[in-house]
Protein backbone atom coordinates (compact mmCIF):
# COMPACT_ATOMS: atom_id res chain seq x y z
CA UNK A 1 0.00 0.00 0.00
CA UNK A 2 1.15 3.05 -0.97
CA UNK A 3 2.14 6.37 1.34
CA UNK A 4 -1.10 8.55 0.13
CA UNK A 5 -3.40 5.13 -0.31
CA UNK A 6 -2.66 4.28 3.79
CA UNK A 7 -3.10 8.28 4.82
CA UNK A 8 -6.26 9.00 2.86
CA UNK A 9 -7.39 6.09 4.62
CA UNK A 10 -6.42 7.21 7.39
CA UNK A 11 -8.34 10.06 6.79
CA UNK A 12 -11.64 8.22 5.75
CA UNK A 13 -11.86 6.22 8.47
CA UNK A 14 -11.52 9.87 10.96
CA UNK A 15 -13.90 11.56 8.69
CA UNK A 16 -16.07 9.27 7.37
CA UNK A 17 -15.84 5.93 9.45
CA UNK A 18 -15.92 7.13 12.87
CA UNK A 19 -19.00 9.61 12.10
CA UNK A 20 -20.84 6.99 10.71
CA UNK A 21 -20.42 4.57 13.48
CA UNK A 22 -21.04 7.08 16.15
CA UNK A 23 -24.22 8.69 14.49
CA UNK A 24 -25.76 6.30 12.17
CA UNK A 25 -25.02 2.93 13.02
CA UNK A 26 -27.05 2.17 15.98
CA UNK A 27 -25.91 1.69 19.59
CA UNK A 28 -23.41 4.19 19.62
CA UNK A 29 -21.12 4.33 22.46
CA UNK A 30 -17.68 6.49 22.56
CA UNK A 31 -15.25 3.40 22.83
CA UNK A 32 -16.30 2.39 19.38
CA UNK A 33 -16.29 5.50 17.70
CA UNK A 34 -12.65 6.39 19.87
CA UNK A 35 -10.86 3.25 18.49
CA UNK A 36 -11.90 4.24 14.74
CA UNK A 37 -10.70 7.52 15.52
CA UNK A 38 -6.93 6.03 16.78
CA UNK A 39 -6.93 3.92 14.10
CA UNK A 40 -7.10 6.68 11.28
CA UNK A 41 -4.85 8.60 13.38
CA UNK A 42 -2.78 5.73 13.79
CA UNK A 43 -2.83 5.17 9.74
CA UNK A 44 -1.91 9.06 9.03
CA UNK A 45 0.72 8.98 11.62
CA UNK A 46 2.46 5.57 10.54
CA UNK A 47 2.10 5.97 6.62
CA UNK A 48 5.27 6.10 5.14
CA UNK A 49 6.44 9.96 3.79
CA UNK A 50 7.02 10.32 0.26
CA UNK A 51 10.50 10.49 0.71
CA UNK A 52 10.76 8.60 4.07
CA UNK A 53 14.52 9.80 5.02
CA UNK A 54 16.26 9.91 8.50
CA UNK A 55 15.27 12.78 9.41
CA UNK A 56 11.69 11.97 8.60
CA UNK A 57 12.30 8.93 10.94
CA UNK A 58 14.34 10.92 13.50
CA UNK A 59 11.40 13.55 13.85
CA UNK A 60 8.53 10.81 13.93
CA UNK A 61 10.30 9.20 16.80
CA UNK A 62 10.72 12.54 18.65
CA UNK A 63 7.22 13.65 18.13
CA UNK A 64 5.83 10.08 19.22
CA UNK A 65 8.41 10.10 22.41
CA UNK A 66 7.19 13.75 23.38
CA UNK A 67 3.69 12.78 22.22
CA UNK A 68 3.26 10.23 24.61
CA UNK A 69 5.01 11.98 27.59
CA UNK A 70 2.79 15.03 27.55
CA UNK A 71 -0.37 12.66 26.64
CA UNK A 72 0.84 10.72 29.76
CA UNK A 73 1.14 13.47 31.69
CA UNK A 74 -2.78 14.64 31.17
CA UNK A 75 -4.40 11.39 30.99
CA UNK A 76 -2.59 11.37 34.82
CA UNK A 77 -4.26 14.72 35.58
CA UNK A 78 -7.44 14.41 34.04
CA UNK A 79 -7.74 11.18 36.13
CA UNK A 80 -7.00 12.78 39.00
CA UNK A 81 -9.35 15.41 38.48
CA UNK A 82 -11.95 12.62 38.35
CA UNK A 83 -11.19 10.85 41.10
CA UNK A 84 -10.02 13.98 43.40
CA UNK A 85 -13.37 13.21 45.59
CA UNK A 86 -11.91 9.07 46.09
CA UNK A 87 -10.98 8.08 49.55
CA UNK A 88 -9.54 5.43 50.38
CA UNK A 89 -10.67 5.59 54.21
CA UNK A 90 -14.28 5.23 52.64
CA UNK A 91 -14.53 1.84 52.09
CA UNK A 92 -11.93 -0.45 53.03
CA UNK A 93 -12.83 -3.74 51.58
CA UNK A 94 -13.30 -1.29 48.47
CA UNK A 95 -16.50 -2.56 47.10
CA UNK A 96 -17.73 0.74 46.19
CA UNK A 97 -14.43 2.70 45.20
CA UNK A 98 -14.97 3.09 41.76
CA UNK A 99 -11.56 4.14 39.77
CA UNK A 100 -12.81 6.67 36.61
CA UNK A 101 -9.95 7.03 33.99
CA UNK A 102 -10.19 8.09 30.36
CA UNK A 103 -9.71 4.96 28.12
CA UNK A 104 -7.25 3.69 26.28
CA UNK A 105 -8.37 4.49 23.30
CA UNK A 106 -8.77 8.31 24.07
CA UNK A 107 -5.33 8.27 25.20
CA UNK A 108 -3.98 6.83 21.54
CA UNK A 109 -6.52 9.30 20.03
CA UNK A 110 -4.46 11.85 22.27
CA UNK A 111 -1.15 10.68 21.56
CA UNK A 112 -1.30 10.31 17.84
CA UNK A 113 -2.71 13.94 17.91
CA UNK A 114 0.08 15.46 19.41
CA UNK A 115 2.39 13.48 17.34
CA UNK A 116 1.11 14.23 14.35
CA UNK A 117 0.46 18.20 15.39
CA UNK A 118 4.43 17.76 16.14
CA UNK A 119 5.78 15.74 13.33
CA UNK A 120 4.08 18.41 10.77
CA UNK A 121 4.87 22.05 13.00
CA UNK A 122 8.97 20.40 12.96
CA UNK A 123 8.86 19.38 9.34
CA UNK A 124 7.30 22.87 8.26
CA UNK A 125 9.77 24.08 10.51
CA UNK A 126 12.82 22.48 8.61
CA UNK A 127 11.06 23.89 5.03
CA UNK A 128 11.06 26.95 5.85
CA UNK A 129 14.21 27.71 8.52
CA UNK A 130 16.61 30.13 7.01
CA UNK A 131 20.52 30.11 8.22
CA UNK A 132 21.36 32.11 11.00
CA UNK B 1 28.67 20.95 14.23
CA UNK B 2 28.74 23.41 11.31
CA UNK B 3 28.60 23.06 7.73
CA UNK B 4 29.87 24.18 4.31
CA UNK B 5 26.39 22.64 2.11
CA UNK B 6 24.97 25.71 1.41
CA UNK B 7 28.32 27.32 -0.24
CA UNK B 8 29.47 23.80 -1.96
CA UNK B 9 25.90 23.57 -2.64
CA UNK B 10 25.63 26.99 -4.75
CA UNK B 11 29.14 26.87 -6.31
CA UNK B 12 27.70 23.93 -7.85
CA UNK B 13 24.93 25.80 -9.04
CA UNK B 14 22.49 22.90 -7.82
CA UNK B 15 18.97 24.13 -5.89
CA UNK B 16 17.87 22.22 -2.45
CA UNK B 17 15.92 19.98 -4.31
CA UNK B 18 18.47 19.01 -6.83
CA UNK B 19 21.08 18.04 -3.94
CA UNK B 20 18.05 16.42 -2.23
CA UNK B 21 17.28 13.92 -5.40
CA UNK B 22 20.62 13.43 -6.06
CA UNK B 23 20.75 12.12 -2.04
CA UNK B 24 17.76 10.41 -1.71
CA UNK B 25 16.24 12.21 0.87
CA UNK B 26 13.78 15.56 1.11
CA UNK B 27 14.67 19.33 0.38
CA UNK B 28 13.24 19.76 4.04
CA UNK B 29 16.17 17.60 5.13
CA UNK B 30 19.21 19.48 2.90
CA UNK B 31 17.32 22.43 4.39
CA UNK B 32 17.49 21.31 7.98
CA UNK B 33 21.15 20.29 7.75
CA UNK B 34 22.16 23.66 5.82
CA UNK B 35 20.72 25.51 9.09
CA UNK B 36 22.62 23.39 10.87
CA UNK B 37 18.89 21.95 12.80
CA UNK B 38 20.14 18.45 11.91
CA UNK B 39 23.48 16.75 12.15
CA UNK B 40 23.20 14.23 9.26
CA UNK B 41 24.04 10.47 9.92
CA UNK B 42 27.45 8.89 9.05
CA UNK B 43 26.24 7.40 5.92
CA UNK B 44 24.17 10.38 4.70
CA UNK B 45 27.76 12.43 5.51
CA UNK B 46 29.55 10.07 3.00
CA UNK B 47 26.96 10.57 0.30
CA UNK B 48 27.61 14.39 0.87
CA UNK B 49 31.37 13.94 0.83
CA UNK B 50 31.07 11.64 -2.26
CA UNK B 51 28.42 14.10 -4.03
CA UNK B 52 31.25 16.92 -3.82
CA UNK B 53 34.18 14.64 -4.46
CA UNK B 54 35.57 15.99 -0.75
CA UNK B 55 36.56 14.14 2.47
CA UNK B 56 33.55 14.87 5.21
CA UNK B 57 35.80 16.62 7.52
CA UNK B 58 36.23 19.47 4.69
CA UNK B 59 32.54 19.94 4.90
CA UNK B 60 31.27 19.24 8.46
CA UNK B 61 33.06 20.91 11.26
CA UNK B 62 33.19 20.05 14.73
CA UNK B 63 32.26 22.56 17.33
CA UNK B 64 32.79 21.98 21.42
CA UNK B 65 29.58 22.30 22.68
Amino acid sequence: MTSSTTKRLGVGVVVVIAPLLHFVVPGAFWHRTASAIAAGLMMLFFAKEPVEDERVQDLKLKAISTAFSVSFGLTLLVNWLLNRDWDVTRDFDGATMVWRSISGFDLIILVMAVALMLFHLWRWRDATASPA
Amino acid sequence: MTNRLRELRAAKGLSQADLAQALGVSRQTINAIETGKYDPSLPLAFKIARQFRMRIEDIFKDTPS
